[in-house]
Formats: C-alpha cells, structure tokens, sequence
C-alpha cells in the first residue's frame, strides 16, 4: 500500500546567479514496510529532496513550487497548517541525519531527549516517558540502558549516539523514517552494527524507511527499491537487484563501474568525464548528456521523462526510446 | 582581488567610508595647493581677528587672525599622520608579540600574554599622560611613537589567538612536509590568513586614535600650537563660544566626526564581509 | 632496485600526553611498537578505522611528528636523527599528500603558488622555468594549466586533490604516504583520481604509502596491506592473500563489515559486537580481544599480548590463533 506519494517536488533556492533548483521536479512512492535508497554524489539534491518531504527548510530561503505535491494518509504535507504538520513529524515520519553529535542537545540527557520526543507527541506523564526511554534504548541495543538513560552525548560514542537518535525517531512508532546518511561519519564496522540494527528495527516495526546514501553498497544491502539522482533528478529508479543488474540509465552504470570492489580485485576503474554542473546553470535537456558516451543531438534538445523500462524500471533516458543509439 | 575586499566593496557603506577617507587623505596630502593662507601667519592683527565664515575666510578666522579653513586643512595633515603612523607602529608591534607568543608557545607565551594583561590594566589616557608628563617637550614624533607603542596591546591578543587557529591548519603541516622554513611559513602562510582581521582593527583603530590624539591635544599635552591639529583647535576655540565665534571650534568638531565615520565604515564593512556566516 | 626495503619503521612509538588543559594524565599510546617496512616501487595499504593510529603513523614516519620511540629509516638514511638542513633535503624524496584537499592548501595562496613554491624552495627551478614546470604538472595530473592563477575556493574536491598530488609531486619524490587522499571525494571523482594515483605510480616508478579506511578502495591500490587496531598491527599480507584468507579475526571483522555493491551478496553474519575501546584505556593482552569473535578465543587472549608473526608464507599476524581463524562467511574466498 502506498503510503507517501511524492509529485513533481521542486525546491529552488535563490542565488547570485539566479534561482538553483536543487530538486528539480521529483516524483516516488514509498510503501509500507519498504525501503527505498535514495542515492547520489553531492549536490545531486538527495538531502535537500528529504528536508522538503518535512518541510524542514521553511525557516531557509529554499522555495517549493505550489505544482508539487507530497501526499501521505490522504493529505498534502506541503498544504497542512503548522499544527498539523507538527504532529506528523516525529510521530508519523521520523528522520534522523548524518552528524549524530551535531543533532543531539549536549546538555539534556539522552533520555530527556527522547522523553520530550514522546511527550510532545502523546499524552504520557514524566515518569511514563522515561521508562519508554529505557525500553527505546535497549530496543537500540545500547548496553546498560538503566544507566545511559541518564547519559549525555558526549559521554558516548558515535555508534552510540547514532543509535540514541534512532531510538528518539522510533520513540512515537512512526510509520516512515527518512534517514540521512545514517552511517557516513562512522567506522565501518559501526556502520556495519547500526545497519544490521535499522533492518531488524524496521522489520519488526513494520516501518517504511527511506535511506540517502552515496554508498551504493549499502542501498545493495538494505534497499528494496533505488531511486538514483543526478543534477536534481531521478535519473532511474528500479528494485534493487534489477538496478545493479541492468542498470538502464548511463549515469547509473558509470557510477556501479567506477566503485572499487571489496569483494573482487579491480584493475582500472571506470570513471565519468566532466563534472556535476552547478544547480544554478543546468545543461539543456537531459542533465547529464554532456557527460554521457551515447549522447545525441536528442539528449542535448529535450528533457527525457521519466520513460518505463520494463520490469518496473523507470529511467529518465531517450536509449528506451531508441536503443539502437547506444555506443558500442 | 581578495575575495574579501571585493565582498567588502559590495557594500554600500564600505564605499563610502572609503570615498570620505580619499578625499580626506587628497585634503591632508594637499593641503598646500589647497590653502590660500599660510596656516601659522598672523593675516590682519587689527581687522582681521575673529571673523565669522565668509567666501574670503569660509571658515573664518580666530583670535590670532589666522584663517580657520587653512589651519583645519593642515590639521588634518597632523591629525591623520598621527593617527595612521601611530597604529601602523601599533599593528607592527602587536602582531609581532602576538606572533612569537602564538608560534613560540609554552613559557614564552605565557610571559609575553601576562605582561600584555599588565599593561592592559592601565588605562591608557593615563600611560600617555605620564610618558608625556617625562617628557619635557613633545614633538609630532614622540607623540606619534608614545601613542604607537601604548596601543599594540589589544591587537597583540588579537593576533595571538589568529595565529594559534592558523597554526592548526592542515596546509601549515602541508608546508612543513614540503620543507618550507619557519620564516617562510610565517611571511607565506600564516601571515596572510591572519591579515584580515588585524586590518579591520587598523582600520578602526585609525578613527580611534583620531580621537585620542584629538583628545590629548585638548587637553594640552598633545600637538602644541601654533601646529594645528583638530584638538587644539577646539581647544583654542572653546574661550570663544560664549562671545560668539562658534565656528572655532565647531569646524574642526565636524572634522573629526566625518574622518570617525569614515573609518568605522571601512572597518565595519570589512568586518562584515570577514564574517563568515554572511557568506 | 625494486624490492628492496625503502622505508623502514622499527618499534614505533607515539605518546600523546593524556588528560585535559589542566590535569596530566596517564600518556595516550596512539601508536605502540609499530615495525613496518615498504619496499621500493610496492603500495603498501595501510588501513584501520579511527583511533587505529594509522594517520599518525603516517606522520611519524616523515617526522611531521616526532615519535616518542622507536625508529625510521629511509633508504638507510636515520630519519629521526636528522637535522634541520637535512631533513629538509630528505623531504624532497619523501612527501606526504593530504586527506582534505580544501585544508591543505593555503586559502591566500593561487594554486600554481603553492604547486611552484616547492621549486622555489628547494632551489629547484625559478622564474619562468618554475612556471613552466607548473604547468606540465598540472598537465600530468590530469588539469588545466590556465587554472593556476584560481584560489582554491574556486576549485572542486577533485581539481584541489590533484593540486596536492602536483605539489607533492613537484619535488621529484621518491616515496608518497597518501593520507586518505581520496575518503572526501565523491565516488567519481575517487574513480579519477585513483586511476591517476595508479598512473603515476608506474610512469614515475614511485612507492606508496596509502593510508586509508576503506578497504575497497585499498585493494584496488594496494599491492600489500597492514591492518592497524588501537595503535598495533593487527595483520600484513600481500592484498591477494590478505583478502582471500584473512588471519586475524578484526581483519575478519573489517571486511565483513563493508558493505558490498551487489545485492544478491550473502548478507552478513559476523557483525563485530560493542564499541571500540578507549585509546587511553586498552584492553590488557590482545587489545581486539572484548570484540572478537573467534571461537578459540580464551584467557590467554586476554592477560598475553601475541606476538606479530609470521604465521603462513608473507603473511603476519597478532594473534595466538591465527591459524584457526574461521574464513568470512560472506565473502568469496580464492578467486
């Protein structure tokens, strides 16, 4: 069952040179239970696509078109008034970001923080929250969470921290968690823990979970569905096993080419001539034709749509059109 | 052109703080080619003292029957040579102490850092006054140095924390790793990543000094007449108010006021496109 | 000529004093009796997660920090022993090329400044020659000569790492500890750059240090690997055998833990338990031995230290078991 519906979502900021749209009409479904990967390199749009799903950057210059639409549980997210709104963040959809140090309050404790979370939210005494702290905490796997409730940040680990901030997103059993780069700024191992720890939540919780990455290996080990963005697009969107297997779009499969592997030996890696354009002066037509090797005078005149590729794969790239244009 | 200057520029009152401080600087360097009258000569004894402004005298003429306009115009010679040259002796001597207190580190640090607190302790109108107090005659160049070398303090502490930031800096490690000297990382790169804000501080610190130089003069112990600065012009000027001659000691007043304002915008201005949350 | 040991570290030590502003606590061991060799013209991958002590190993072995024991050797040369003069002259054959390519270099200074600077200093080139060599290393490096006049700001992550590679380079090195040089760049970019690393490495006949935390990326770089735990070795090995048989359990760990991008991958089973330790409080014995997970692990591992030996042909390792350590579940093994 789909249970956000994202349509035409443009979120433009104003600059120097002119507006930058850094999304750039972007449309996806999440479902219940599932978990779609939001991957690209920076300036792609992938962050500033989730701060708009919860209107976190109103209090910034950015601008969101009135055509787009984000719709969940029948509503418009970006028409609900600000109590509203209010109370589907943190209860409905939870998200939680890269920097876990930066995010939490130094000088509440941990379990104060997660307590307001569930106190904002429903009607539960001081004491009632807290306890649901303690639970939240060994939900998370955190050791000794009697003691830690009363923990400040920076008496804890990265691993920790993060694991704390997922505990403040499950407080309220949201029914979608955005994560942000959840695992960026932690070891790999870390990592390793906390996305074993997201996939057992998420399944237990039956939660819907969208996860913005640049690491493709780890939509690979956690992602139902992709959804790849360039230039403030999603240039394809696919399951995942489909994505990585035949890739459709060139962006998609220059990016799967020019990862080192782990698991076997590489010799020279693929890489992408040319850079990322700025958002404020976006090539003409399909955003990345100047760096694609089967470009044609198409690609450069009209915007492709976003066309079906069969299977469920969706690509924003004329080669469905005419795939007798690849070079060899 | 520094990224910061040309943001500096863009700003309305940077611009004109900077034009007020051109033509300030044309009058001071000018003021020969500028002045009718000699600003020491005595023009008319009898009939010419203490005339109010008119197209001869526009800012008429004092006790003495010197010409106002001239003696403001050389004034401003005195006043801003004092004042530049004094904090540029400051900015020197702070960012050197600040520099070797910051590289050095350790004992060093901490001696040269208490001595600064000391000397911070005192207010300064006071030092000045003693120095000059020990000091039988005060010359232009005296006065310059004694204001110079009482005013390095806070810059010091400035330049101090700068340098300890910089210092951390990948690209000093970079240099290091290249084989650079420590006098050549110093001049190359640390002191250039240091400059701005010691530049804002002279900046301001330049309408500052304007007016201690104006207020020592006042009082006295500053620029003695018959060299004119805008101090003892006021002061000159301030018997005769009541009688009636106003524009003595107003004009030089004005003066000061304008060449205040048009370094506190400069240095507003670079302050702001210094600060990085603007960006 | 090649294979013959370049760099050699022996026992080396780096203590930073513990505590805070006030307090002198007990000293910090960020690096503890390290001994490691790179020969001529091999990329050694140097790779651990933080507070392994893998950067300032890094660091100490060009005396950008001075170790608190133990000594470096470089082509014979005593590093440590060297004044300032000629430490200066051994930093021509020996340079190092930073993480974050904005902070390392100079915000004031043009690109081709600080790519020339170098020359000037060491009195290599001067004037017009200087600028010409500028541009053939910009060149080599894969960027425009018309940009040494920008500042860095106005460049991209991968126009400034090339930068750093250029400056590095300018110098004719022999030998270059690479400081994660491609971890704040994104994955195309890496791509480029890594491909360049490579390149150069043959066309100049160079030999690496490669510092790192992703072991993808060290495989594809690195012709042997070391892996660093809490300031000691943990495991060295050539790549091939390091990643078809890891030894030592955290090596096991490491690699199971990267996230592989093929979603029909096994997905993992030995996920390594807890957090790391405290550098400041290691564990007694073997300092990975709270966290690991081999099935042989008993009260040895945790009152003796094992020694770092050579337990199969080129492969060494600290670990009283290693020749037990179970294989990672979910990678593939031999091929």
């Amino acid at each position: 069952m789909t249970l956000l519906s994202v349509r035409h979502l443009v979120t433009s900021f104003p600059t120097d040179r002119g507006p930058a749209r850094a999304v750039d009409d972007v449309s996806f479904d999440l479902a219940t239970g599932e978990t779609l990967g939001l991957v690209g390199e920076s300036g792609c749009g992938k962050t500033v696509t989730a701060l708009s799903i919860l209107r976190l950057l109103e209090d910034t210059t950015a601008h969101i078109d009135e055509r787009s639409t984000i719709e969940y549980a029948g509503r418009d997210l970006l028409r609900l008034d600000r109590e509203s709104l209010r109370r589907v963040r943190g209860a409905e959809i939870a998200m939680i970001f890269q920097d876990p140090s930066a995010s939490l309050n130094p000088v509440l404790t941990v379990g104060s923080q997660i307590a307001e979370t569930i106190r904002a939210h429903r009607d539960a005494s001081r004491r009632d929250a807290m306890a649901r702290a303690e639970e939240l905490l060994r939900l998370v796997g955190l050791p000794d969470p009697a003691r830690q409730v009363g923990a400040y940040a920076h008496e804890l680990s990265g691993g920790m921290r993060q694991r704390v901030m997922i505990a403040i997103a499950l407080s309220c059993e949201p029914k979608i968690l955005i994560a942000d780069e959840p695992t960026t700024a932690l070891d790999v191992t870390i990592q390793a823990q906390i996305l074993e720890l997201l996939a057992g939540l998420q399944q237990r919780l039956g939660m819907a979970m969208m996860l913005i990455t640049h690491d493709i290996g780890v939509v690979a080990g956690l992602a139902d569905r992709v959804a790849v963005m360039y230039g403030g697009q999603i240039v394809e969107q696919a399951a995942t096993a489909d994505l990585f297997r035949h890739p459709t779009h060139p962006y998609t499969e220059a990016l799967l080419r020019a990862v080192p592997r782990i698991d076997r030996p590489t010799t020279r890696l693929a890489t992408i001539p040319g850079m990322v354009p700025p958002a404020t002066s976006w090539p003409s037509g399909c955003r990345f034709h100047p760096r694609c090797p089967h470009a044609w005078d198409r690609c450069a005149a009209e915007m492709p749509p976003p066309l079906p590729a069969g299977g469920g794969r969706v690509a924003r790239c004329w080669l469905i059109e005419e795939p007798e244009r690849r070079a060899s | 052109m520094s990224p910061v200057v040309r943001r500096a520029l863009r700003q309305a009152r940077t611009r004109s703080g900077l034009a007020l401080a051109v033509v300030l600087g044309a009058v001071a360097l000018f003021a020969p080619a500028l002045t009718p009258y000699d600003p020491v000569e005595h023009l008319d004894p009898r009939d010419g003292a203490l005339l109010g402004p008119s197209v001869a005298h526009p800012f008429g003429t004092d006790d003495f029957s010197r010409d106002m306009f001239s003696r403001i115009v050389f004034g401003a010679r005195v006043s801003l040579t004092i004042a530049v040259v004094s904090v540029l002796i400051a900015i020197s001597a702070g960012t050197a102490v600040g520099s070797i207190a910051g590289l050095a580190g350790g004992a060093v640090d901490a001696v040269l850092m208490r001595v600064v607190d000391a000397l911070l302790a005192v207010p300064r109108i006071f030092l000045v006054l003693l120095v000059v107090a020990l000091w039988d005659r005060v010359e232009v160049v005296t006065l310059i140095l004694i204001l110079g070398l009482t005013s390095w303090f806070a810059t010091s502490r400035v330049v101090r924390a700068e340098v300890l930031s910089v210092r951390e800096r990948e690209y000093i490690g970079a240099a290091r790793a290249l084989g650079l000297g420590r006098m050549r990382l110093f001049f190359r790169h640390v002191l250039p990543n240091i400059a701005a804000p010691i530049v804002v501080s002279a900046t301001l610190g330049v309408g500052h000094m304007i007016l201690v130089e104006a207020g020592l003069s006042y009082l006295g112990v500053g620029v003695r007449p018959p060299t004119p600065s805008w101090g003892n012009i006021i002061r000159q000027g301030q018997e005769w108010i009541l009688p009636g001659a106003w524009w003595i000691s107003l004009f030089p007043g004005i003066a000061i006021v304008i060449t205040v304002v048009a370094f506190s915008l400069i240095g507003d201005g670079l302050r702001d496109a210094l600060d990085p949350r603007a960006r | 000529m090649s294979g013959e040991p370049l760099l050699v570290l022996d026992n080396l030590v780096k203590e930073f004093r513990g505590g805070g502003l006030f307090r002198r606590g007990p000293p910090v061991r960020a690096v503890d009796r390290v001994s490691l060799t790179v020969r001529r013209g091999e990329a050694l991958g140097l790779v651990g997660e933080s507070g392994s002590g893998k950067t300032t190993l890094g660091r100490c072995a060009l005396r950008l920090v001075e170790p608190t024991a133990g000594t470096v050797h470089f082509d014979g040369v005593p590093v440590l022993a060297l004044d300032r003069s000629a430490l200066r002259t051994l930093r021509r054959r020996m340079q190092i090329v930073f993480q974050d390519p904005y902070g390392s270099l100079n915000p004031r200074m043009t690109v081709g400044a600080a790519v020339r600077e170098p020359l000037e200093v060491h009195r290599l080139a001067k004037g017009t020659t200087a600028i010409e060599r500028v541009a053939r290393l910009f060149d080599e490096v894969g960027l425009d000569p018309s940009i040494a006049d920008r500042y860095p700001h106005e460049l991209s992550g991968g126009q400034r790492q090339r930068i750093g590679i250029a400056r590095a380079l300018s110098v004719e090195p022999e030998f270059l500890a690479l400081d994660e040089p491609v971890s704040a760049l994104d994955v195309s970019v890496q791509a480029q750059v890594l491909n360049l690393l490579a390149d150069l490495r043959e066309r100049r006949r160079l030999t690496y240090l490669f510092i790192a935390h992703d072991l993808a990326v060290v495989r594809h770089l690195a012709d042997r690997v070391a892996v660093m735990y809490l300031g000691r070795l943990m495991e060295a090995g050539s790549t091939t055998a390091l990643f078809a048989k890891p030894l030592h359990p955290y090596t096991v760990s490491l690699l199971e833990a990267v996230p592989v991008p093929d979603p029909t991958a096994p997905r993992r089973r030995v996920v390594p338990v807890g957090d790391p330790p405290s550098v400041r409080r290691p564990p007694p014995g073997c300092v990975f031995h709270p966290r690991c997970p081999h099935p042989s692990k008993d009260s040895r591992c945790s009152t003796e230290v094992p020694k770092f030996r050579e337990v199969a042909p080129g492969q060494w390792a600290a670990c009283h078991y290693a020749e037990t350590t179970p294989a990672p579940p979910t990678l593939p093994h031999g091929r």
